[in-house]
This record gives structure tokens, sequence and C-alpha cells, in this order.
């Protein structure tokens, strides 16, 4: 019986565009970009949730705000069904608990200036949950049990002499000791080298299972997507324009832009046939976005509606969604 | 939280860059010169009646005599024993720099964190506050207050510790602010860290080693401006031996060619505040690389 | 004799923390209109290898030891100013960062005219011709000649970092992670865009990457590295289709294939390798699991197992 874990609900994040003295003065509308523009989906329990998308898609955004590490400029999020928007303090400090963090990159999300060991162990310290000798073999316990062994040297150590993998798993390790319940993964192998992007792939799977975690993985990359993903949506520019299952997805993509997205990922292979479905031109500025569909002035497709009408998200398929004029 | 563990890792952090740059850095020798000249002087001051052969307070010679076997640095125009106020001086002079750069930190480190942390009409009325402060000259801020205070060291201090209270405050605040944006920082929020917690544990930690840099700078400048006030007069009324005051006094008699009475108190500025100098600095590159190699 | 060829090529930075062996023993050659791949992960020392064929290795690193035949010429035996000469006109590169690498006040057209006048001599009128001419090959439209860098998208910068390097219409253009910062449209377009160009302009290319999926889409050769040694060169197709070198075959089953319906995606254990002490032996063994005693104790010379493939592993022979 599927369970929503997580719903996203009109989220919306528009970020103020700064503007100097005398633009104050002269211009009269503020300008925004639209980081998310009315983003609804939901998360089922036990899930790995992929959430794709170029630069500016607003993917990372949407991370963050599920993280509330920023808040909404509207729209709910509903987590196991609470309202996350109206906790405050220490009652949203408390749910935090349930909800964890692994970022993207391995040398930035971890202090210089703590030791691994005291990092690893210091959600259980902001929480209470265990102190002194239980929390280090807490620690001790979750490191062995992520690779980093052996802990109790490793635990001495500081994070810059540690490599990427190591920290990687350093960050995963903090994230997971509290058990929580759903991890935002934002592009947890970006920066890890390639050789070990498995392993860590694996690792999160593994704890997956055997803590019942549910994943919004946010990535990039689609063929890690592929490796580790039951649901994808696509993003662009703010919007979701295609989701559902990801194998359906990607064996059947409707939206052009998910389309072009699959052709132009490159192939570890030589002798592949390239049919690259290139759309023309870059991502349009997000402080103004192209009236309509945001992607029509690229599309292969466009006809005379796209640019004037906005497609919704709608079904196609069971459980696969499209917002595009070519299916409604 | 603070404090014990801090001191621990950051001296440890400290030994180990400072044991991996003896290798082949430049840095460390800057730091380890600065260091060696301080540790010197300190224990100058501290040893200062062992080694000062004479009492630098009462005539031991005739007055006005040049540099001797007896008299190293010669005598001054009341026959006391140049060399001795010399290292008597010191003491006035640490005293001040150490007091009044303690109390700009404490004062100023504060106002700093909270000012970059909260932001805000908070982090505006810090700011305005501490600029205008700022704005004063040093020297001028230091000789007006001091004036309205009257002499002594904690009246000294107090009016230089005023002077270098934004040096703290701006350059905590921008270290904040930077720090603020940093990833571990919001991995710290997502973890449900509490805002003191944030504040302390992964903002101020990281901004230590800049504080330790600052602190060494602030010193050597709180040297000049001890001696500058002692030499204008504003500072420890005689007889005990101060650096700046002997300078003036040593003004006076130049021109009749005695020149020892104001070179080696000057020269003693120069030295100690050298020493703070590339201490500071030394640290500063050595904690704050600039360029990683590969 | 080839286009380039590079000859047991050392390259060391005598870094505070000690003696980094970023480049050692590197050889291969490069011939017309050829696109030599140079793959590897992190500290694989490709970079340092591109950077060291135009000698621009940064301080505290130095070629010790080797030879870089350019055209017949041991580039690492000229004076400086006849080295500028070659830089941008003879051999072109193209770096990472877009962002980073174009002057921010200086107008896209003048960072062009401004190249081709230094190394050869016409007008400023007939340089901008040019530049307008090859704007317009680069897919930028011309009447941008007079806007700065900042006003272009990540995308747009890089295509004219690819037009600078190719405007004098060098003999090599070398490539370092040319893509990695972009995003996965872009990259393809600027992928095909390289593709066209070197056609066009006939140019031999070297692609540094730890990217194998461009990897394979560009080039002819493909040299493995790994702790800045060479694990293997193998023609492209060979390389993918029947990896020899231990290290390849984990590498290349390490990355997604996003065609493929399911994948057993594998990772190489262990830690990456430590520069300054490299393991004993064949820089790779501590991670092998083919590893045998006679590797710890021998570095594998590179052997010749086929008329394109190469290959430093006991475990072929040698």
């Amino acid at each position: 019986m599927k369970e929503t874990i997580l719903s996203i609900q009109g989220l919306k994040k528009y970020f103020p565009v700064q503007r100097t003295f005398i633009e104050n003065l002269v211009k009269r509308e503020a300008q925004y970009i639209r980081a998310v523009d009315d983003v609804t989906f939901n998360i089922d329990r036990g899930e790995v949730f992929g959430l794709a998308g170029e630069s500016g898609s607003g993917k990372t955004t949407i991370g963050r705000l599920v993280l509330r590490l920023t808040e909404p400029t509207a729209g709910r999020i509903l987590f196991n069904g609470v309202d996350l928007t109206s906790l405050q303090g220490e009652e949203f400090r408390r749910f935090r608990r349930k909800m964890q963090v692994i970022f993207q990159d391995p040398y930035a999300s971890l202090n210089p200036r703590m030791k691994i060991g005291e990092a690893i162990g210091h959600p259980l310290e902001i929480h209470n949950i265990a102190k002194n000798r239980e929390k280090k073999d807490k620690v001790l316990a979750t490191m062995e049990r992520v690779g980093l062994s052996p802990a109790t040297a490793l635990y001495e150590k500081y994070p810059h002499q540690l490599s990427g993998g190591q920290r990687q798993r350093v960050a995963i390790a903090r994230a997971l000791i509290l058990q929580p319940e759903f991890v935002v993964a934002d592009e947890p192998i970006a920066m890890v080298d390639v050789s070990m992007r498995a392993m860590i792939l694996e690792l999160m799977m593994e704890l997956k299972k055997e803590f019942g975690l549910t994943y919004l993985f946010i990535t990039h990359d689609l063929a890690t997507a592929k490796y580790v993903c039951n649901r994808i949506a696509i993003m662009y520019l703010g919007k979701i324009v295609e989701s559902g299952p990801l194998q359906e997805v990607f064996r059947n993509p409707r939206h052009p832009y998910t389309e072009a997205l699959l052709s132009a990922v490159p192939i570890p292979d030589p002798k592949a046939d390239r049919k690259k479905l290139i759309p023309k031109g870059e991502i349009p500025n997000p402080i103004n976005p192209p009236s309509g569909c945001r992607f029509h002035p690229r599309c292969l497709h466009a006809k005379a509606i796209c640019s004037q009408d906005e497609p919704q998200l709608k079904e196609i398929e069971k459980g696969h969604y499209v917002a595009c004029h070519l299916f409604f | 939280m603070v404090g014990k563990m801090e001191i621990r890792s950051l001296s440890g952090f400290l030994a180990r860059r400072l044991m991996r740059k003896v290798a082949g850095g430049v840095e460390a020798y800057l730091a380890i010169a600065g260091a060696i000249l301080l540790v010197v002087v300190v224990a100058m001051t501290l040893l200062s009646s062992y080694i000062a052969p004479y009492n630098p307070i009462v005539e031991v010679g005739p007055a006005l005599r040049p540099p001797s076997s007896q008299f190293p640095m010669g005598t001054d125009h009341l026959g006391r024993d140049v060399y001795s106020r010399v290292i008597y001086g010191a003491i006035v002079a640490l005293e001040v720099s150490g007091i009044s750069s303690l109390l700009s930190s404490l004062i100023g480190t504060p106002f700093g964190l909270l000012s970059g942390f909260l932001g805000g009409k908070t982090d505006r009325l810090f700011s305005i506050i501490m600029d205008s402060i700022y704005a004063f000259p040093g020297l001028i801020l230091a000789i007006a207050i001091a004036a309205m205070m009257g002499p002594g060291v904690i009246n000294m201090s107090i009016a230089i510790a005023v002077v270098y209270i934004p040096t703290y405050f701006r350059m905590i605040r921008g270290q904040v602010l930077s720090i603020k944006e940093e990833l571990y920082v919001d991995a710290a929020r997502a973890l449900g860290a509490k805002n003191s917690t944030i504040l302390f544990r992964y903002i101020f930690a990281n901004v230590i080693p800049s504080l330790v840099v600052v602190l060494s700078l602030n010193v050597a400048d709180a040297i000049l401006t001890e001696a500058g006030l002692s030499y204008l007069g504003l500072g420890i009324p005689p007889p005990t031996p101060d650096w700046g005051f002997d300078l003036s006094k040593g003004k006076s008699f130049l021109p009749g060619g005695y020149w020892w009475m104001i070179t080696f108190p000057g020269l003693m500025i120069v030295i100690v505040v050298l020493g703070f100098s590339l201490l500071g600095e030394g640290l500063n590159q050595i904690l704050n690389p600039r360029l990683r190699e590969k | 004799m080839e286009l380039l060829e590079v000859k047991d090529l050392k390259v060391y930075y005598y870094s505070n923390a000690g003696l980094v062996k970023a480049v050692d023993d590197v050889g291969f050659t490069l011939g017309k209109k050829q696109t030599l791949g140079i793959v590897g992960e992190s500290g694989s020392g490709k970079s340092t290898l591109g950077f060291s064929i135009m000698r621009l290795v940064p301080r505290p690193g130095r070629i010790v030891g080797g030879s870089i035949f350019f055209d017949q010429e041991n580039l690492l035996l000229k004076p400086e100013k006849e080295l500028r000469k070659i830089r941008g006109r003879r051999i072109g590169m193209v770096f990472q960062d877009p962002m980073t690498s174009l002057n921010p006040l200086m107008r896209v057209g003048d960072h062009i005219v401004e190249t081709i006048m230094r190394h050869e001599t016409v007008t400023k009128e007939q340089a901008r011709k040019r530049a307008e001419s090859l704007l317009e090959r680069l897919g930028i439209s011309k009447t941008r000649i007079d806007d700065y860098p900042h006003q272009f998208s990540g995308g747009m910068r890089q295509r004219i970092m690819i037009g600078l390097a190719l405007a004098l219409n060098p003999d090599i253009v070398i490539a370092d992670e040319p893509t990695t910062s972009l995003d996965v449209i872009v990259e393809a377009q600027i992928v095909e865009l390289m593709r066209q160009l070197k056609r066009d302009f006939e140019s031999s290319m070297i692609l540094i990457t730890h990217n194998m999926g461009i990897v394979a889409e560009l080039a002819d050769i493909v040299v493995v590295m790994y702790a800045g040694k060479m694990m293997e060169i193998s023609d492209s197709i060979s390389l993918y289709e029947n990896p020899f070198h231990p290290y390849t075959k984990a590498l290349l089953r390490s990355i997604p294939n996003i065609r493929l319906t399911s994948q057993e995606l594998t990772f190489i254990p262990g830690l990456p390798p430590d520069l300054i002490n490299p393991p004993r032996g064949c820089r790779f063994q501590p991670r092998c699991k083919h590893a045998m005693p006679r590797c710890i104790e021998e570095e594998p010379p590179l052997i010749k197992l086929e008329p394109t493939r190469k290959v430093a592993c006991f475990l072929h022979g040698g």
C-alpha cells in the first residue's frame, strides 16, 4: 500500500533580483527569479524519487525548501501529513530528526574545525539522544557501517585528511545516525571520483533497505538517475515538464525536453549510434522566462498555442504525467 | 563547547601546520622569527628585575654619559641607566598593549558575531556605531580619551582599547558573513542545530584563526599607540620607565648630540612591533593559505 | 615523424608536503587530424600532462625529464620567446572553466582580434572580419562581437574559448575538461561543435577529461592514466569493447550507460593513490583484484600487444 511521505503542493520560490539604488527609483516593478514556480508532486514512502534537470531548473531549490533552509514564497510542504511551514522553532527542530540531507560537495559540507567523529556524533548531541561513551559507540558503529574503517583511527581525523569518497561517507553517516525517515540527496556523487560513485550509491541503497528510508534524489545526471530512481520528475526553468515511473519516462519520453535531455547524455561506447535531438539555443534567463510553455523557443515541435498558454501537468498514462500542448 | 576543546584543537592544528610548513615554507619562518623575538622580549619583561643591572628610576651614575662597558646604553639626563630603563620599559608596553588588545577583542568580537549572524536592523545599528568610532584617526581618539581619563596603566589601556574595538568588530563580522554562507553551516542547520550552536561551533570556531592573526597585529599597533600617548605626555607618569616617554625626553637632547637616549627606546619599539607583526603575518599565511597546490 | 611525439615525460611538483610525481614517464604520439583522449580521475596527472605540452606547468611544478617533439622540434629545449610563438598559433588550448578564462574587462571580439594580431601581421579590420566569421562559425551572432564575457552564458563562453583556440588554425588543440562545468544539453552542443570544427579546421585534438562518455564520442585514440602513469593506450573502439588493463576495465564498469536496460555498476575499492608516496611496483596494485606478488616488486613496462594497443600490466606479459 503506497503511503505518501512527502507532499509538495503549489510550491513557489521567487528570489528578488538585487537592484541598485537608481533602479529602485526609476523602475516600478521589482523583478524576480522564479526558481520554483508552482510545483506539485508526492513522494511515496520507501521510494527513490528523482528530481532531474539542468541548471536553473529549480531542483536544488526544491531540496532546500523541503529542508527549510529557505522559506517558500507560496505553497505547502506536507511531511507525514504535517504542514512543515506551519511549524516553528523548537517544534521544527525536532522534526528535523526525521528529515536529513546529503549535500553535493563533500569538501564544503563538513565543518573544517570538527573532527569527523565529532561531526558524525553531533546530531546525537543536538537532539539529546546520547552522550559521551554511548554517543561515541554509536558513532563508531555507524562509521563501520558506512565503510569508514578503522573507525577508531578515522574518528580523530579532520575532513581535510580524508579523500572525497571518504568525506561523502562521513556526510552519509552524519545524515543517518539519527535514523531519519527521509533523506534529501542533492547530487550526492557529482563531486566523487568516477570509480567510487557506484560505491556511494550502493551504500545509499543498502542503507535505504536497512532503515526503510525514502530518498529525494536530485541530479543532473540521467544515467545515474536511471540506476537508482523508481520515479522521476524532469524540471525545466522552475516547472515540472514530465514525471512518472523511471523506466516508463526513459523508454517513452513524451515531452520534447525530456527527449532532448535523454539523447544528449554521452554514451561510453564509441560505436553507439548517436542521433541527438539537440534543441537550439540555451536555457533562457530565469528573470524573464518565455511566455506560455517555457520551452517553446527551443522546441522543435512548437505550435502557436505554445507561446500563449502554459501547459498543465496532466496524466497521459497511469502515473505518467506530462505538461505539453502536443498531447493536451 | 568552545574553549578548551577549541584551544586544544587549534594548537594542535597550528602545530601540525607549522611542522609541515617548516619543511619548506617561507611563511613559517616569518611566524617563527616573530615568535622568537617575542619570546625574548617576554622573557626580558618577566626577568627584568634579574637582568637589569641597575634600578631604572634612580640616579646610578653621571648624567648624559654615552654607551660604555658600565652603561651599555649610556645614561640619561638624570643619571639613570638607559639599558635598565629599556628593559623595564617592556613591562609597561606589554601590559598596556596586552590589556587593551584583550579588552578590544572581548568587546568587539561578540558584537561582530551577533551583528554578522543576525543581520538586519541589529547589524545596521552596530555597524553605524562601529563605523563612527572607526572613522576617527586612532591616535587622536586615544589622545582624547586618555586626556579625559588621566594617566595610568588602566586608563591608557581603556583609551587604546576603545580605538581598536571597531577593528575586531569589522573583521569578525566580515568573516561571519562569509562563513554563514558555507555549506557546512547549512548542513548544521539541516541537522537541527540551535542558532547558538551554529554560532559557536561552526562559525566562531572557523573565525578563531583570523582572530589570532588580528590579535597579534593589534598588539603591535597598540604598542605604537601607547608609545605615542606617552610621547605626548598622556601616558604613564614618571619616573616609571616607558619607551614613549623616554623617546620624548630623548628628543630634546638629540640636538646636543646625545643620541643614545632616543635611539635605544626607539629601537626596542621597532623590535617588539616587528616581532608581533611578523608573528601575525606568519600566522596569517599559515592559517589562511591563499594558493592551494595540487 | 608524427605531429607530436611525447617521450618519457616526467613532471614533478615540489610542494611543501613533498615531491609529487604528477606525471611519471608518459609517452605517446599524435598524428595529423587525430584526436587523442587522455582519461583519468583526479590525481591521475592528466591535466598536468596537458599543461606540460604547452610548457605551462604552474609552479611549484617542473618538467624534469623526457622530450616533447612538436613538428620535429623538442619543445623542452626551446626558449620562452619561441614558445610564445607556438602557443595560440600552432597549439591552442581550451580550459575548463569558461567563467574565469576570459578577461571580464575585454570585449569578446577584442579577445579574438588581439590573439590574431599577436601572431599574424594583419590590419585590425582584417582581424575583425575574421573574428566575425569565426563567431558565426561558433553559432554566435556576429552582432555580439562587442559584448563582454559576462553577457554570455557558460555554454557560449565555452564556444568563445574554443573559437579563440582555433582562431589561428592551430595544428593541435588541447582541451582540458571542456564540458565539465556545462549542462548536459549544452555539453552535447559543444561536443557537436568540436566535431564539426575539427573536421573543418583539420586540426588534431588532445581531449583531457574524466568523462568516458565524451571521450567515446570524440577520440580516436585513448590514453588511460592512473597516479601519473600510463596504464593503457589504445584505439578507442578496442578500448571500450575489450579493455586490457584491470583499471580500465573497472573504470568502464563503474560508469552508467543510459542505453543499457540493466547494468551492474561496480566500484574500485580502496583509496585514491598518494602521489608523494606512490605504491611500490605497479601503482594500481593495492586496488587491483588481479594483483600478483610481482606487481608489488616491479613496475610493469608498457608493452605493445596489438598494432594500436599497449598495456602496462603483468597480466598481459612483460
